[in-house]
């Protein structure tokens, strides 16, 4: 009678664990959020050059500087898209695992790789013609050591887009004076 | 009794695990029917996938189209001015941080003199978005976008 009881149980919690994982969008996720506009004047820049062409090759530079491999240009619409595959190891992490395998016998997957993905879109004002506007995002998926993915994430920091932005700046001056 | 209690428990334990996984999965007998299969109609999907708008200038509604998903947290993957389309992907995150894969494509054609169809569909995860509120709601962000541009707030 004892061992039906926890039968029952587990299946009752296997069931609500199912049931409970149907996983339905979410409704925010096609609404404009009040972090909608931060978020656009994080990664967008204003460009002073009436030329487009200039902008996309100077966006193709920074991203090779970065070591980002192109997987799209679109020159009428002024897409870059490029990726990288880089190393997802962290420390703090690998200490985290260690500690609590160390306690409880078992392992735990760590973060192994992440493929990096940057999305430029660079475009002609369409009243005003003697600025270029040029919006970045990047975002990562993470494998772990069971090579699962662990996470799915937009890469929002303030500091990457500055960054990014600062080596643009640079990248379109020396497109500007052909160095 | 016939069966001993071990026996009967594994058995029940069996039962239900069946019960589970087929709650879970459905009734697909043959994964690969996914290939050309919809829940929803193909009238009713064109219905709620595409909207009309008064204008002919299709590339500036498909900048428009870029610049909405770009302002919703998407990436764009691809677009091809010449045909009139554009794929992008969202990663977002449920309320207690699973994460989610939202991939999105819109094209523009043009319909009669003098208006476009802008049409959007969308897969969640592995599954596609078939119900009309999230296809609203990115309207709603498309017509809020092509207001910023006619006003040339940007």
């Amino acid at each position: 009678m004892h061992n039906l009881i926890k039968v029952v149980a587990v299946c009752g919690f296997c069931l609500s664990v199912s049931l409970g994982c149907k996983q339905t969008l979410p409704k925010e996720a096609l609404a404009l959020s009040a972090d909608s506009l931060k978020l656009r004047q994080l990664q967008t820049r204003r460009f002073e050059t009436n030329s487009d062409t200039r902008v996309v090759r100077a966006t193709v530079g920074v991203l090779q500087d970065l070591g980002y491999n192109l997987e799209e240009t679109e020159s009428t619409l002024g897409i870059v898209t490029g990726s990288k595959d880089r190393n997802a190891v962290e420390t703090g992490q690998v200490v985290g695992v260690i500690f609590f395998g160390a306690l409880t016998g078992s392992a735990l997957p760590i973060d192994t790789k992440q493929k990096i993905k940057a999305s430029a879109v660079i475009r002609k004002n369409a009243k005003n013609t003697s600025y270029i506007l040029v919006r970045v995002n990047f975002h990562r998926i993470v494998w772990n050591s069971r090579n699962a993915i662990s996470k799915l994430e937009r890469l929002e920091d303030p500091k990457l887009y500055q960054d990014f932005f600062t080596r643009l700046s640079k990248s379109v001056f020396l497109e500007a004076n052909s160095i | 009794m016939i069966f001993p209690k071990y026996f009967l428990i594994t058995f029940i334990k069996l039962l239900l695990s069946g019960v589970i996984l087929f709650a879970i999965n459905g009734c697909q007998v043959d994964s690969r029917e996914q290939a050309l299969k919809t829940t929803a109609s193909q009238v009713k999907l064109r219905a709620m996938q595409t909207r009309a708008f008064d204008t002919k200038d299709q590339i500036t509604m498909l900048r428009t189209a870029i610049a909405t998903l770009q302002d919703l947290g998407f990436i764009i993957d691809k677009a091809d001015a010449s045909i009139g389309t554009c794929s992008a992907t969202k990663y977002g995150k449920h309320n207690f941080g699973r994460p989610y894969a939202l991939k999105m494509t819109i094209t523009v054609r043009p319909r009669g003199k003098n208006q476009s169809l802008v049409r959007a569909n969308a897969q969640y995860n592995l599954q596609a978005i078939e119900e009309p509120t999230p296809y609203r709601d990115f309207f709603v962000a498309f017509e809020k976008a092509i207001f910023l541009k006619a006003h040339n707030v940007d």
